[in-house]
């Protein structure tokens, strides 16, 4: 028996927007990307990602835009910022999900941008993006 | 004579003094300057047998150089020359000359003979002061000074003993009377108002000089537009000068207008010197070749007659005088002398008239003659009556009155060197025509007959005696004329009681007289015969053993004899004729009636004319008899009288001779009286200094000796020969001296220092050498160290005679001092290690004082002077700005400060500075000392823990949100509290396991994908068959940590539940390896020993979790259950982080 257990947002092709809302998370730690995962699917929202990396979300918003993003500041090849201009530019709704970014700076530059400081509770991750998809 | 007289050349000035004197030359050279062209001889009277301190009492009261006076040393400006005693002094071209004193004490005059010398040597540059002094040594040489052309000055009233220069002033040669403090300011003075006098013919006065001479021939009636010009120049000059004027026609006016100025020109004009006997050789000559035949010729009877033009002050007359008398005497012949002295300065004929002359001349005159014809007085002798008798002194002028006649010999000397060469031609001619064919003419050493060759022929040229060449005497008649001028009244000649008679020999009238004229007599007022003519011997009685002047009267026979002497009084009384009728005068042979007539004549004389009246009665014998008793008594009183007169002349004589000795002997106690006065006044005065030198030297020596018994200075001062001269007390510390042991050699006491041979070596040494030396002398138990310096011991005069040596206890000092450097190295090690730079600022100029360190510190060179604001340009302008105004803060408040600072460094890189400093004042200035430190090390330091800090942070959040996810979940499966905790306790254990790897090893050093997979097999290693294979170069980020080693306890846990870490018994082997693409590939295989029954749908959650681990590392993962194993296999790409 085998099982194929790759499901590469970017194999099938842009999504459109507006089938369903989804959520772009971009989250390096496994675990704690898994952990986002599920709050956002029990939140009855599609996940685009997770991506591990700002080239795998860079590919990623290359096939669609997602309706809100939650991204991890540092990742293993930098930090989010190229991304996180490029969302910002297509008026996605930005929430930081990070443990050691700078609040301030990240909202002076992103105006209207989210926190959500590690480690986090499900519901304030889910209050986040349910302001966001309200704000749209 | 013609020396530059700038008042920059030399002026040498003779000082005379005696008695009273020393205190009057202190005076005189107190206002002295050294650098003026002024150089002083001072003569003073001194103790032959006595040593002079003169020099050295005059050197404390003037800035010249004062010494006494050596042997041919030139004369120097600014100096002072004294005179040595026993010596006489004299000048010869500017250089001092010494001879021994010839004369016997008492005869001595030194300051004459100076004063000619210098007056020779100097002319016109000469200047003599005469100061206190009893006597009149001096009076003669300032003639001599005044003649060539030089300036006298006499100290005034405030002289102690005023007879020097009384004498002087006497003289009327005398330029100034002064106080001695203001000698040299006049005599300054003078030499300023005609700073160049140049050649005569460029003088203003040479214009007026025709003007001048007529103005003195109006007031004197002498004309001088004949005398040498040059001469008449100079002295006129002079006269200006010490009067203050020069302008020549101010002078000028004076003179035409003050006679008493015109007379003192006048008096200026004539002055020349004279002495007794001038040219001694000369004088020697004229005696043998002229005077001495002239006295040989002459019959008895006869007079001689000699004329002396411009005789001055006489000593020539009778100089001549002496000399007739002296030949005349030797040839015993009744020959008279008659010198007729003439001059027309009156003064000087007054002089010589009183035949008085200063005792220093008498030396002129040889001993024979001083003796026979001198008599002394009080500080002066006279010539004798004798001598002044044969000379007559009239005003008389060669040039301008008629001259005298029948003159044997002319002594002429020393007159014509002042005339012009027209004066010179007519005197000649008139002396030609004076003298008898025969005649001889003596002219001075520097005198020639020159064109009068024809009326003269040399007897001696050398000695400058001529003798009359034969001819017509012929009267120069263009003499000058004298009548152009109103001639001054002029006191009458004085009456003469004898006058020469002039008679001219021809055979005619002798004839008459002799044959046809009666008996006549001439003779003067007294009756002393001049002249006789006819037959007398009725009438006069001549004793021809007699000598000298007969008198008529006593040479008239009896009976005449009384009417004689009334007619001789009555007639020289009325001045008219007188007769005495009927003499009746009696002779050895009979009588004889005579008239007696007198006849008075103008020039004073009187003629007697015998004229008989009655034929001669020859006498009886028998009246013989009768007559002579009557006529005897009166004889015998008259013979009595003149024996009587004979006696008392000898007595007088004698007397006179006797009591010139006891002058003589006075004089010479006064000139050592004289002498011993200086001598005492320079010994009061060296007295006195003595006494405040010794009161000096007391108090000097008791400061001296408390200084050596207080000091702590261990000091020894040894003599030339080592031997110890004196210690102080603390020398005791060094060598155990007595107070008995001053005089002993040094080596023999026995001292406590350890290289006695050293110290006594480098003593010697220094004595030799006399330079100082310093060394280190160790006692010698070695504990204590003296620093010994070493001095020579000087006298006052500069020389060594010894040696000091001090002694300085260093023993301390040196402990001290070694500590110090021990201290000091230390503390440069600390800075050195530290690299703690000090500088040092002195607020004041800025300048900055930095060790290497600081200069490291601010890429600074090495070398070279630096000011703060070198430092501050090396900082950031906001750097800059906050260390001077902390710097600017601390010098006000006086407070330390603390800054720190970047530095960029040539190479680009910033430097961290730290800069401390405190302010200190020392003599009230204040200066920074401070420190530099580079703080960079200490700065990145805290950057990186920052860093650290914040990386920690991160990660420790991180962590836990890696807990709650894994919290969440394990959530969402779990069945039982129980499992949940088992659950995620299990895998917190796992990840805890692998994060250990990256703990335990540095920052940069990887973990490898086998230790990840040993930490994850860990806990059933021991149990199972497990092998790994796999390269170890293969490495695993921090990144991938947690994904891989999720998976890897995904699959472990597995095994453990389900495979052959498990239940099932098997083999596990775990491979890895690269793939060509850089990719790695893990794989997990498991082969059962039995085959399993496989049940479906056992993974759930930990495939989710594997799936999305593999995604996290971008990889793929291949499970294959088969019923033999189970293979699972993972391939990601590892570079996708790099």
């Amino acid at each position: 028996m085998t099982v194929t257990s790759e499901r590469d947002p970017t194999a099938g092709g842009p999504l459109p927007a507006d089938l369903a809302p989804c959520v772009l998370v971009v989250e390096d730690e496994a675990i704690v990307a898994l952990d986002l995962q599920f709050i956002v699917e029990d939140m009855g929202l599609e996940v685009m990602g997770p991506c591990a990396t700002v080239r795998a979300g860079l590919r990623a918003v290359g096939a669609a835009l997602p309706s809100v993003a939650i991204l991890d500041v540092k990742l293993p090849d930098g930090e989010v910022f190229e991304l996180a201009d490029r969302l910002h530019a297509d008026r996605v709704p930005l929430i930081f999900h990070s443990g050691h970014a700078d609040a301030k700076a990240l909202s002076k530059r992103y105006p209207g941008a989210a926190f959500c400081p590690k480690p986090t509770t499900p519901r304030q991750i889910e209050s986040c993006v349910t302001r966001a998809m309200e704000a749209r | 004579m013609g020396q530059n007289d700038s008042a920059d050349s030399l002026c040498i000035i003779g000082i005379g003094a005696s008695a009273g004197g020393l205190e009057a030359i202190r005076e005189m050279l107190v206002p002295a300057r050294a650098e003026d062209p002024l150089a002083y001889v001072v003569v003073q009277h001194l103790d032959p047998n006595h040593e002079s301190m003169l020099a050295e009492l005059l050197d404390r009261n003037t800035r010249l150089t004062v010494r006494q006076a050596e042997e041919g040393e030139p004369v120097e400006p600014g100096h002072v020359y004294i005179i040595p005693p026993g010596y006489g002094m004299g000048l010869e071209q500017g250089r001092i000359t010494l001879t021994p004193f010839a004369q016997p004490r008492g005869l001595r005059r030194p300051i004459d003979d100076f004063f000619l010398s210098l007056a020779l040597d100097q002319g016109a540059n000469a200047i003599c002061v005469i100061l206190s002094g009893t006597g009149a040594d001096g009076s003669a040489g300032l003639r001599a000074i005044k003649e060539h052309g030089g300036i006298c000055i006499a100290q005034d009233r405030s002289a102690r003993y005023d007879g020097m220069p009384n004498s002087a002033v006497a003289t009327g040669l005398v330029d100034l009377v002064c106080p001695p403090g203001e000698v040299i300011d006049r005599i300054t003075r003078f030499r300023r108002i005609s700073p160049d006098l140049g050649p005569p013919e460029d003088t203003p006065v040479a214009d007026s000089l025709a003007q001048l001479c007529n103005a003195l021939v109006k007031r004197t009636g002498h004309d001088f537009s004949g005398y040498k010009r040059s001469t008449l120049l100079r002295r006129i000059q002079r006269r200006m000068q010490v009067l203050g004027i020069a302008d020549s026609a101010e002078y000028l006016a004076r003179v035409a207008t003050d006679g008493k100025e015109a007379d003192t020109l006048f008096g200026e004009l004539l002055i020349n010197v004279t002495r007794f006997f001038r040219d001694t050789d000369n004088f020697a000559l004229l005696r043998e070749e002229a005077i001495r035949p002239l006295v040989e010729g002459a019959h008895d009877g006869d007079e001689l007659r000699v004329w002396v033009p411009g005789c001055s002050s006489g000593e020539e007359p009778y100089s001549l005088a002496m000399l007739f008398a002296a030949e005349i005497a030797r040839s015993g012949k009744q020959v008279t002398a008659q010198v007729f002295a003439t001059d027309i300065d009156e003064r000087m004929l007054e002089m010589a008239r009183a035949g008085r002359y200063p005792l220093a001349a008498l030396q002129d005159i040889p001993a024979d003659l001083r003796d026979a014809y001198t008599v002394g007085r009080e500080g002066a002798f006279q010539i004798s009556a004798r001598i002044r008798d044969m000379v007559r002194f009239s005003v008389h002028s060669l040039i301008k009155d008629p001259p005298f006649s029948r003159i044997d010999l002319i002594s002429c000397r020393n007159l014509l060197i002042y005339f012009g060469d027209g004066l010179q031609a007519l005197a000649l001619p008139v002396c030609h025509y004076a003298l008898k064919s025969g005649g001889y003419l003596f002219l001075g050493p520097s005198e020639s007959i020159g064109r009068a060759e024809h009326l003269f022929e040399p007897v001696d040229p050398k000695a400058r005696l001529f003798r009359r060449n034969p001819g017509r005497a012929r009267y120069p008649i263009e003499l000058p004329a004298v009548h152009n001028h109103d001639r001054r009244p002029r006191p009458h000649p004085t009456p003469r009681t004898r006058t020469h008679t002039e008679w001219e020999s021809s055979v005619a009238s002798s004839r008459i007289l002799e044959t046809y004229a009666p008996p006549t007599l001439q003779i003067d007022r007294n009756g002393a015969v001049l002249a006789a003519t006819g037959k007398l011997s009725k009438f006069l009685d001549f004793d021809p053993a007699s000598t000298g002047p007969s008198f008529a009267q006593s040479l008239a026979r009896p009976g005449l004899r009384e009417a004689l002497s009334a007619l001789i009084r009555e007639a020289g009384a009325s001045n008219t004729r007188k007769v005495a009728r009927k003499v009746e005068v009696i002779s050895e042979l009979g009588k004889q009636s005579v008239d007696v007539m007198a006849d008075p004549l103008p020039d004073d004389t009187l003629l007697i004319i015998f004229r008989d009246r009655a034929p001669f009665e020859p006498i009886a014998g028998d009246d013989f008899e009768e007559l002579v008793p009557s006529e005897s008594h009166v004889q015998v009183l008259e013979a009595e009288l003149r024996a009587t007169r004979t006696r008392l002349r000898s007595t007088v004589e004698e007397l006179e001779t006797a009591n010139e000795e006891l002058k003589s002997s006075n004089e010479e106690m006064m000139s050592m009286n004289e002498e011993l006065q200086s001598t005492n006044e320079e010994l009061a005065t060296v007295n006195d200094e003595l006494k405040s030198k010794v009161e000096q030297l007391s108090s000097a020596n008791a400061d001296l000796r408390n200084l050596f018994a207080s000091t702590s200075l261990a000091l020894v001062t040894v003599g030339r020969s080592m031997r110890i001269r004196n210690f102080t007390r603390a020398a005791r510390a060094v060598f155990p001296f007595q107070d008995a042991d001053k005089g002993r050699p040094l080596r023999d006491v026995q001292g406590v220092i350890d290289e006695p041979d050293r110290v006594e070596q480098l003593t010697r040494t220094v004595i030799e050498t006399g330079e100082p030396q310093t060394t280190r002398i160790r006692s010698r138990e070695g504990r204590t160290v003296w620093s010994l310096s070493i001095t020579p011991y000087k006298l006052s005069d500069g020389s060594t005679d010894g040696a000091t040596l001090v002694f300085t206890d260093v023993t301390e000092a040196l402990l001290l001092e070694g500590r110090l450097a021990a201290e000091g190295q230390r503390l440069k090690l600390a800075l050195d290690v530290a690299a703690i730079g000090v500088w040092e600022l002195d607020p004041e100029t800025g300048a900055l004082e930095a060790d290497a360190t600081v200069r490291a510190l601010f890429d600074l060179p090495a070398e070279g002077a630096l000011s703060l604001d070198d430092l501050l340009a090396c900082m950031a302008a906001s750097d800059a700005a906050r260390v001077q105004a902390t710097v600017g803060e601390a010098l006000q408040t006086g407070g330390d400060f603390d800054v720190s600072f970047q530095v960029a460094t040539s190479s680009g890189a910033v430097r961290y500075i730290r800069g401390m400093g405190s302010v200190q004042y020392e003599n009230g200035r204040a200066s920074i000392t401070g420190v530099k430190m580079d703080m960079t090390p200490e700065f990145e330091h805290a950057q990186m823990r920052e860093l650290m800090l914040r990386e920690m942070n991160h990660r420790v959040k991180n962590l836990f949100s890696i807990i709650s996810a894994m919290l969440r979940i394990a959530s969402r499966k779990a069945e039982t509290p129980q499992d949940l905790v088992a659950d995620v306790s299990r895998r917190i254990t796992a990840l805890a396991r692998s994060h250990d790897l990256t703990q335990a090893r540095s920052v940069d050093e990887k973990v490898r994908l086998r230790e990840v997979i040993e930490a994850a097999l860990e806990p059933y290693r021991d149990q199972h068959s497990i092998t790994l294979e796999g390269p170890d170069s293969i490495e695993v980020a921090s990144e991938e940590l947690t994904s891989l080693a999720l998976i890897l306890h995904e699959w472990s846990t597995n095994a453990a539940k389900y495979g052959v870490l498990g239940p099932v018994a098997g083999q596990l082997a775990v491979r890895w390896w690269q793939e060509k693409d850089d990719g790695v590939t893990l794989e997990w295989n498991e082969s059962y020993d039995a085959a399993l029954d496989l049940k479906e749908g056992t993974d759930g959650f930990g495939s989710t979790l594997i799936r999305s681990s593999a995604l996290q590392l971008g990889g793929k993962v291949i499970v294959e259950q088969k019923s033999d194993g189970r293979l699972n296999r993972m391939t990601y790409r590892n570079d996708r982080y790099i």
